[in-house]
């Protein structure tokens, strides 16, 4: 493994607990401390507009789609803290982000679906840490295949 | 004016909120729309970049 993609993985490594820690948050109180999520919104918004100033392909998908969760969370569709754990997630890792949001409406499918009630809520945020540390595992996975 | 300082006030509200919750119905048209929107622009986002690029350039 090279030393580019070991730093990598830690990057990710290192995000990943701090989902966790976030995840475990919310679900103990349905709350996630600002001192955690604020910052991880910030540091994905200037990773946006850096790999947006460097014209990386996935930049552009990701604006339009922190531009569409924004305007999905001022109409009041998802809590505060998903939102600004989703914008650091695609700012920073997209890959994560988008396994968040699909993994959030697998989650929310199965639990309309047991609870019979389509305004049912949950804990997103463990959803999404799931989700990341499903994403690593695949990039880890995928990177033994590349170095055998 | 009153629009954009509403609009700043919201945004601010909504980066202090530490609500942790998301709905079932509402995440699963969540995934739709951005999966409709990626789908979207991965098939027509370099032609509008293109027409951005050309409109921008004549001015």
């Amino acid at each position: 493994m090279s030393l580019n993609n070991m730093f990598t993985l830690l990057f990710h490594l290192a995000l990943i607990i701090l989902m966790c820690w976030m995840g475990w948050q919310d679900w103990k109180t349905r709350e996630i401390s600002n001192a955690l999520s604020i910052p991880l919104a910030m540091f994905g918004l200037v990773g946006l507009i850096f790999r947006l100033s460097v014209r990386e392909p996935l930049a552009q998908i990701s604006l339009v789609v922190v531009v569409v969760l924004t305007a999905a969370a001022l109409r009041n569709w998802m809590g505060g803290a998903d939102w600004k754990a989703l914008v650091g997630l695609w700012g920073l890792w997209p890959l994560a982000g988008f396994a968040s949001i699909i993994g959030a409406g697998l989650f929310g499918a199965g639990s309309m679906i047991i609870t019979r009630d389509r305004q049912v809520s949950f804990p997103a945020v463990c959803v999404f840490a799931i989700s990341c540390v499903l994403t690593l595992a695949g990039e880890v996975s995928i990177m033994s295949l590349i170095k055998a | 004016m009153y629009n954009v300082i509403s609009k700043f006030n919201a945004i601010k509200s909504l980066m202090l909120n530490k609500r942790g919750d998301d709905y079932g119905e509402k995440a699963v048209i969540l995934v739709l729309v951005v999966l409709g929107g990626v789908a979207a622009f991965a098939a027509f986002g370099g032609k509008i970049v293109e027409m951005i690029t050309a409109a921008t350039g004549g001015m």
